[in-house]
């Protein structure tokens, strides 16, 4: 029996839903895999894992922010065959990639402003906050399944994966990133069959529109990263009358897809009226994208240009 | 990758500054160069040489010319290397001297920078690519649109050349404005003296093709291949059994007003425009013909067909002009001045159908609404023109055919009245001030500088009276005139519908945008397409006709040479990584980029170079040859690192 | 002693023709700034100014036609307006100073301007500091 081991990070607890939601095949897996640390699932004890040799398969969920979690998934990958990155967090940082822009100093002093458990240190101590980084900033993994939390589709390969290798104790290729080589773009149920051009008539918030449930969100003046980002979902957000927030990151694992989004929405913002509004007036309706890194690096802060240059601001080695 | 890297002392405008051995010891760290070298004068016949002898012993397959500015010799250097066996798209040439050695006094700085300039052009050739010249078929066939003195002109000087021309004219006759006019300013001519011996040229020249009654319905394609869908609307009469008798016309039930004389009398709904029309043949109204069948029955010839339905019409040609002319602004727009045949307020054109001797008064002074003989005539300019309420621009020609309309009722009613109301008198052509003198001082015309304010009929004298202010006396003036006539201002008479389908630029007045107004005057922003005449800008004759004829030359520029040569750098996809986004298309200032299967397809004949698709492409599937995303970042990378 | 590294993008139609008059013209201006010349400021991506500034710019100053109707590909400058001005607000978010990346439409005929802005950008640059990493 193969041993499979479900190693938490910085985690919201999604990733551990979205694995557990897998069901009826995670019952496959249990003819070959033997899971050694689950904590959501089964009842087993990290210093168990100290007496573990080698695990075949390491998923780590989440990101790292402590240092304990730091030493924790350099010491557990080191003995591990194949590591599993699950997750956005995990592949490129997620959400808490919003820590970058701090120093764990300031981190520290956030969360200390906001709780008094520190007041008690005889009894609980606050972790050693760490710089953030995603898991992949500290290994290479084998398999990388990006998605907040990871979608059907990708579980669905990843479980034939984990399947396949059990059973030829060889994968299919190196730094397999699931989801397909495309952007949502390409099968969105939501692009006209003319394939006409794009016209997008300003910037709307979702409140402000009675959106057609049948057009492109640009079209209409709302903002989606489909263009963007990897087709890990079958469209389940856009298909539902929700613009993709690019959970699944980039198409190509180093792309930087919010900077690449920043500029193809720039570009084609309003671009029938661009000699009539003038900058003045392109300005003002640009404006309306209030939060810029919040918007465009929602899930892959840390992987992108803009982390790497303030890191370098500050006088730290680049993560990458 | 064997690259090699000449740096130019260019005597002593580059080496006074910039050290170039030591320029050249750094270049040879490059990446990928094998060899590099210093001349005096690179551009030299011993440069040139120079420069291909290393190529062949060297082996080399990129070169980086370092020297003056590439306006200058790039071509120069590009036949070097060409002629040493290399594609011209495996050399770069950048300037250290203006960029730099011109520029610059502390010459440690300028040595850093020339070997910075020189780093970014060794890693944008490391990866470029050879291409061959894009080669398109031109079809030798101009559309002209629009049968005006303009259209009329374009095409004859086209065909003069020997060049097949389709003539595409809305109305059922060519000729436009210039055929309703009596007289042209300042030679007074007969205008359709002028006129008609042009159309007949058109109507006889073998490779002039003209359709009447017809507009141009959908463009597609590009330069040197427009595929013109034109719709020719039915005639009701067929043009080569009409022997133009006009039968027709005197039994014909029907009238309505006639728009050749602009309403000022009426005409049948089987009728020809005017007697020198071409196509010489009459043409039934299908608005207003009743069927009632009465034509039928006397025309000898049979010439008549009532079922007649509409033709389309599709060609391919190499080439457009447009000339779609003008049309007055409309004369109701000016509220104040009461513009009504009945009010005895008209408008210039219908004025000149006044004078003119086929027209509804024949060329007697006589007013429309009661036909009393005009006596006291008032003119007014700027009716409509550089008016912020109306139109901002000044219409140009409207100065000189108020004189001319002045001193010719002057003529013919020796002791009448005329008065004209001016804000400025714009009569800059050659013996146009003369003209206007003449009127003034000879003809006895009563200039007034001010406007009107109020125009309105005493009912009871009939009387046509005119309040207005006389600037130079600074005081009111009343004038109860027979007649009074508007110049009312110049408006483009193109369709909206042709301007998004030909993707010409127009201004906010609907004036066909040239590229530019000196180095381009009849060329718009879409290769192959070009204006000429009023649709471009207010204009007269005389400037309609040149402009024609050189429209006609750059067209024939392009016709005659059978194909057109273009540089391949354009932008290409990368079809497995495009997603069909949408955003390339969208944003392509040339629409040269289409959706095929899903995916982008770049066309080549439309597709300018410029990068902006490239740059905002999501996934960087579509690349401006030989400046991709990866050399862009490399060549940025080398500016900031080498050193 | 720290000198500042700017890397200016200059479409070559109006900007770089502009640089190419003003040494034709002999007017000096300050070395900070190496020119790369774009076929259209359109072509400038956001990525192309992050890699600058990841690479040891301290600045990045692009140089176009003016708005409305002097690019030569009709609107690539508007592309480009629009792009930096996203970029510099991506950037004043981050607490990096937006002044460091400067947008200017300089004409053919405009050496002055050009010789004026490539001098007054290297001052600001010079003020600002270098922006940091090992290259500082």
């Amino acid at each position: 029996m193969l041993k499979l081991a479900v190693i938490p990070g910085a985690i919201c607890g999604g990733c551990d839903v979205a694995l557990a939601s897998v069901g009826e095949d995670l019952l496959k897996l249990l003819k070959y895999y033997e899971i050694v640390y689950w904590p959501t699932v089964i009842d087993r004890r990290m210093s168990e894992l100290e007496d573990i040799d080698i695990i075949d398969v390491l998923i780590y969920m989440g990101g790292i922010s402590t240092k304990h979690e730091l030493e924790n998934a350099k010491k557990l990958s080191a003995k591990s065959r194949i590591k599993v990155a699950f997750g956005t967090c995990s592949v490129y940082g997620g959400i808490p990639g919003f820590n970058t822009l701090y120093s764990p100093l300031e981190v520290e002093n956030f969360v200390k402003r906001q709780s008094t458990m520190h007041l008690q240190q005889d009894r609980f101590g606050l972790p050693e906050v760490v710089e953030y980084m995603a898991y992949t900033d500290v290994i290479e993994p084998e398999i990388l399944i990006p998605g907040c939390p990871p979608t059907e589709k990708v579980l669905d390969q990843f479980v034939k994966i984990l399947i396949d290798y059990a059973q030829s104790r060889r994968l299919q290729g190196r730094h397999i990133l699931l989801g397909d080589p495309e952007s949502l773009c390409r099968s969105c149920p939501r692009k006209p069959k003319d394939m006409s051009k794009i016209v997008m008539p300003g910037i709307k918030r979702l409140y402000e529109v009675k959106l057609d449930e049948t057009k492109c969100f640009l079209e209409q003046g709302v903002l989606c990263m489909g263009p963007v980002t990897r087709a890990i979902c079958n469209h389940s957000c856009i298909a539902n009358n929700f613009p993709c927030y690019g959970c699944g990151g980039p198409v190509e694992i180093n792309s930087d897809s919010g900077l690449a989004m920043l500029s193809a929405l720039s570009s084609l913002f309003m671009v029938d009226k661009e000699k009539s509004l003038m900058e003045t007036g392109l300005a003002r309706e640009l404006d309306k994208v209030a939060d810029p890194i919040g918007y465009f690096f929602k899930y892959t802060l840390p992987k992108s240009y803009l982390s790497r240059i303030i890191k370098m601001r500050k006088g730290e080695k680049s993560a990458r | 990758m064997r690259l090699g890297v000449f740096v130019c002392h260019c005597g002593v405008n580059i080496a006074g500054t910039v050290n170039v051995k030591k320029v050249v010891e750094e270049a040879l760290k490059m990446p990928g160069v094998v060899h590099a070298e210093d001349y005096i004068y690179l551009c030299s016949q011993p440069g040139q040489e120079l420069i291909a002898k290393a190529i062949k012993e060297k082996s080399l397959d990129g070169v980086v010319v370092a020297a003056c500015a590439p306006s200058l010799h790039y071509e120069t250097f590009a036949k070097v290397v060409e002629g040493a066996g290399l594609s011209r798209y495996r050399y770069e040439m950048v300037s250290i001297r203006e960029l730099d050695s011109w520029v610059h006094i502390d010459k440690e700085a300028a040595t850093d920078k020339a070997i910075r300039i020189i780093a970014a052009a060794v890693a944008k050739l490391a990866g470029d690519r050879h291409y061959d010249m894009i080669k398109m078929n031109v079809v030798k066939k101009l559309l002209v649109i629009g049968g005006g003195i303009a259209g009329i002109t374009a095409a004859l000087t086209a065909a003069r050349m020997g060049i097949p021309v389709v003539l595409v004219e809305k109305s059922p006759t060519i000729g436009g404005k210039m055929a309703m006019l009596s007289e042209t300013f300042p030679t007074l001519d007969c205008a359709q003296c002028i006129l008609t011996p042009l159309m007949a040229e058109v109507a006889r020249h073998p490779l002039i093709k003209i359709y009447t009654l017809a507009e141009v319905e959908d463009v597609t394609g590009s330069v040197g291949n427009f595929r013109v869908r034109i719709r020719v609307r039915p005639r009701g009469v067929k043009v080569e059994d009409c022997r133009l008798c006009g039968f027709c016309e005197r039994v014909c039930p029907v009238q309505v007003p006639n728009e050749f004389n602009r309403g000022l009398n009426k005409r049948k709904a089987i009728y020809i425009p005017f007697p020198q029309a071409i196509p010489s043949a009459y043409a039934v109204d299908f608005e207003h013909c009743t069927k009632c069948g009465l034509c039928l029955k006397v025309c000898p010839t049979k010439a008549i067909d009532l079922e007649m339905r509409s033709e389309v019409i599709e060609d391919v040609v190499g080439a457009i002009v447009i000339a779609t002319g003008y049309d007055l602004y409309p004369g109701s727009k000016v509220s104040e001045y009461r513009y009504g045949i009945q009010n005895d307020v008209i408008d210039s054109l219908q004025f000149e159908r006044i004078l003119s001797v086929q027209g509804p008064t024949r060329g007697e002074m006589r007013r429309p609404s009661d036909g009393r003989p005009i006596k006291r005539i008032v003119f007014i300019q700027c009716v409509g023109s550089r008016d912020v309420n109306h139109l901002p621009y000044c219409s140009k020609v409207c100065c000189m055919y108020t004189a001319k309309h002045a001193l010719l009722f002057k003529e013919r009613v020796p002791d009448g009245e005329a008065y004209v109301f001016y804000i400025d008198v714009r009569a800059s052509g050659k013996g146009f001030e003369e003209f206007v003198k003449r009127a003034q001082e000879e003809a006895g015309v009563q200039y007034i500088k001010g406007r009107v304010s109020r125009i309105y009929k005493d009912r009871v004298t009939g009387d046509v009276v005119v309040e207005g202010f006389d600037l130079l006396l600074n005081r009111e003036i009343v004038i109860k005139a027979d007649l009074v006539v508007l110049a009312l201002g110049m408006v483009p008479a193109i369709d909206r519908g042709l301007v998004e389908k030909l993707k010409i630029a127009v201004d906010q007045y609907m004036f066909v945008s040239e590229v530019h107004p000196k180095l381009r005057p009849v060329e718009t922003a879409v290769p192959g397409v070009f204006v000429a005449g009023a649709a471009q800008g207010p204009k007269d004759i005389p400037e309609s006709i040149a402009q024609s004829m050189a429209a006609a030359a750059k067209a024939a520029e392009l016709l005659l040479r059978g194909y057109i040569e273009k540089e391949p750098i354009i932008a290409e996809v990368d079809r497995d990584r495009c997603n069909g986004c949408r955003i390339c298309i969208s944003i392509c200032p040339y629409d040269a980029i289409e959706l095929s299967e899903g995916r982008a397809v770049v066309n080549e004949a439309k597709c300018e170079g410029c990068g902006a698709c490239t740059a905002a492409c999501p996934v960087g599937a579509i690349q401006l040859r030989n400046y991709r995303n990866e050399q862009a970042l490399k060549m940025i990378e080398a500016v900031l690192t080498v050193r | 002693m720290w000198r500042p590294r700017i890397v200016a993008f200059f479409c070559k139609w109006c900007a770089g023709a502009a640089a190419e008059v003003a040494g034709v013209s002999r007017m000096h201006y300050d070395p900070s700034v190496i020119p790369i010349i774009v076929p259209c400021t359109g072509r400038v991506s956001p990525e192309m100014v992050m890699h600058a500034f990841l690479n040891g710019a301290d600045g990045v100053l692009i140089g176009g036609c003016h708005t409305p109707n002097d690019c030569h590909y009709i609107a690539g400058n508007f592309k480009a307006f629009k792009r930096i001005y996203m970029l510099r607000k991506l950037l004043q978010q981050a607490g990096i100073e937006p002044e460091r990346l400067r947008i200017e439409w300089i004409s053919a005929t405009e050496a002055v301007k050009l010789v004026r802005v490539v001098n007054e950008f290297s001052e600001t640059i010079r003020r600002l500091g270098p922006l940091g990493g090992k290259h500082a």
